[in-house]
C-alpha cells in the first residue's frame, strides 16, 4: 500500500490518500527507474503553503522498495534533495483528483510550475542554478595516476580539487573540523566556502557520517539517459559512479551508504571547483 | 681537537635516516580521514611475518586495483621484513588473501584459516576506538 500526504497546511490535517492499484504500480515503476526525487522526509522548505508529498510505502510495496534500498518514508519535491524528474510532482498532484479539494490542489500546482526563488531551494537548469558537473563514467583525472588515487580523498573528489594533501573540511581555510559530527563536518565546510543554498553555477554534493569515525562525501555528475548521476572516491580507492550495492546513485541519500549512515545533508559550491580546500 | 675526523671519509658516514623505519600496518577502511596505524612491535612484527612466510606459494594475480569501497578494506604492511619477498613494496593482507605488491607486480597468497587477518585483527583491539574495531570482520571459520 502507499499513501500519499499532500504537505501543504500547517494548522490543518494534510490531505491524504492510498493509490490505487494501478497508480501504485506505476509509482513503483517511476521510484525503481530513479524518476522520483526523494528527500528524507524531514527535510523541507520550512515554509507555509505547498512543501512537497509525503509517502509513505508499507506490505508488499515497501518490500519493493527496500529490495532496492530505497526509502519507504520519504518526500518527493524535486530540487530539495536532487533534480530528477519535475513531472513527479505533477504525477502525484494528478493522483489527487479527485480526493482533494480543488483550490487546494490549485494552490499546490502553482507551486509546483512556478521555479524556486533566488536563494532558496532551485531547480537544476533553472536561470537561477545550475550544477557544474563533471563525467559520471570516466575518472581518470583521479584514479590513472596511483599518486593521485592515493593521495585524495572523497573531499577533494566533492570539491573537484586535486590538492594531493587528502583533503580535510575547513583545514584550508584555517581551521579544521575538532571531531567528526554532521555539526563540526557541515560548519568546516561552510568555511571552505560551501553553502546551503544553490546561486548560479555549482558544485552540488552531500555528505554523511559514519558514527563519529568518519565522513564521506558524494558529488552530482552528468546525468545518463536522462536520470542524475552521483559519484564519490571513497579515500585512496579509486573515484566511482556506485554505490556499496554495486548500483548507480542517482541520490546519495537512498543509496547504500555502508557504514555512512547518519546524513549531513546537501550542500553547494560556487563554481566548478573548491580550490579553498586543503 | 678533532679536525674534520671521518670528515669525507666513506666508512664514518653514517646514514643520515638512522635505523631502518619500523614495521608499519594501517588500517585501510576510512574515506575522508586518514586510515589509522600503528608501528609494530619487533615482536608483533616478527609473528606476522612469520605468518606470512608459512603461506603458500602464491600465484601472480592482477593488481587489486580496487580494495573496495566504503568501509573496511584491508590491512596494509609496510616495512615488514619478508625474506622470500625482500624487495616488495606493501602487502595488503584481506580475510582469505595476502597481497605482495612488488612494483607493478602483485602475488597473491591464499590464506584459507585467515591467520594473517586474525593475528592482526587481534592486534588492532587496543589499538582503535571500539566502534572501529567492530568494523573489521571476523574470520570465516
Amino acid at each position: 500500500m502507499i499513501e500519499i500526504e499532500l504537505d501543504i497546511f500547517s494548522g490543518r490535517p494534510n490531505p491524504r490518500w492510498h493509490l490505487s492499484a494501478a497508480e501504485r504500480n506505476s509509482f513503483l515503476q517511476r521510484a525503481l527507474e530513479g524518476a522520483v526525487p526523494m528527500a528524507p522526509a524531514s527535510v523541507s522548505e520550512g515554509k507555509l503553503g505547498y512543501r512537497g508529498f509525503l509517502v509513505r510505502a508499507t506490505g508488499d510495496s515497501a518490500k519493493v522498495l527496500k529490495g532496492r534500498r530505497l526509502p519507504t518514508f520519504f518526500r518527493v519535491r524535486d530540487g530539495l534533495a536532487a533534480s530528477v524528474d519535475p513531472d513527479a510532482e505533477a504525477w502525484l498532484l494528478d493522483s489527487a483528483e479527485p480526493r482533494v479539494d480543488e483550490r487546494v490542489e490549485q494552490a499546490a500546482a502553482e507551486t509546483i510550475r512556478r521555479p524556486a526563488e533566488r536563494g532558496g531551494w532551485a531547480v537544476a537548469g533553472a536561470a537561477a542554478c545550475t550544477y557544474w558537473v563533471t563525467s559520471s563514467t570516466n575518472f581518470d583525472f583521479w584514479n590513472a595516476d596511483s599518486n593521485h588515487r592515493l593521495n585524495n580523498n572523497c573531499y577533494n573528489y566533492a570539491s573537484n580539487w586535486r590538492t594531493n594533501s587528502f583533503a580535510q573540511p575547513g583545514r584550508g581555510t584555517g581551521q579544521q573540523y575538532s571531531y567528526v559530527s554532521v555539526g563540526q563536518i557541515r560548519d568546516a565546510a561552510l568555511r571552505d566556502g560551501w553553502r546551503t543554498y544553490c546561486d548560479g553555477g555549482n558544485l552540488y554534493v552531500a555528505f554523511a557520517t559514519w558514527l563519529d569515525i568518519d565522513y564521506h562525501w558524494w558529488r552530482r555528475t552528468e546525468s545518463v539517459g536522462g536520470v542524475g548521476r552521483w559519484c564519490h572516491k571513497p579515500g585512496s580507492t579509486p573515484a566511482r559512479n556506485y554505490d556499496e550495492s554495486g548500483y548507480a546513485i542517482t541520490d546519495p541519500y537512498t543509496a547504500n551508504r555502508g557504514n555512512y549512515t547518519t546524513w549531513g545533508g546537501y550542500m553547494y559550491g560556487p563554481d566548478s571547483s573548491r580550490q579553498t580546500v586543503w | 681537537m678533532l679536525l674534520g675526523a671521518g670528515c669525507g671519509s666513506e666508512e664514518n658516514v653514517t646514514d643520515p635516516r638512522g635505523a631502518s623505519p619500523a614495521p608499519h600496518v594501517e588500517v585501510d577502511a576510512l574515506s575522508g580521514r586518514a586510515n589509522p596505524g600503528w608501528d609494530l612491535p619487533p615482536a608483533d612484527a616478527a609473528e606476522i611475518a612469520a605468518l606470512i612466510e608459512a603461506l603458500p606459494a602464491g600465484t601472480e594475480s592482477a593488481p587489486a586495483d580496487d580494495p573496495g569501497g566504503l568501509g573496511f578494506r584491508g590491512f596494509v604492511l609496510t616495512d615488514l621484513r619478508l625474506p622470500r619477498h625482500p624487495e616488495h613494496d606493501r602487502v595488503r593482507v584481506g580475510v582469505d588473501v595476502v597481497r605482495i605488491e612488488t612494483g607493478g607486480a602483485t602475488l597473491a597468497l591464499p590464506d584459507d584459516h585467515g591467520s594473517v587477518h586474525a593475528a592482526l585483527r587481534a592486534k588492532a583491539r587496543t589499538r582503535l576506538p571500539e566502534s572501529l574495531y567492530r568494523a573489521i570482520p571476523e574470520n570465516r571459520q
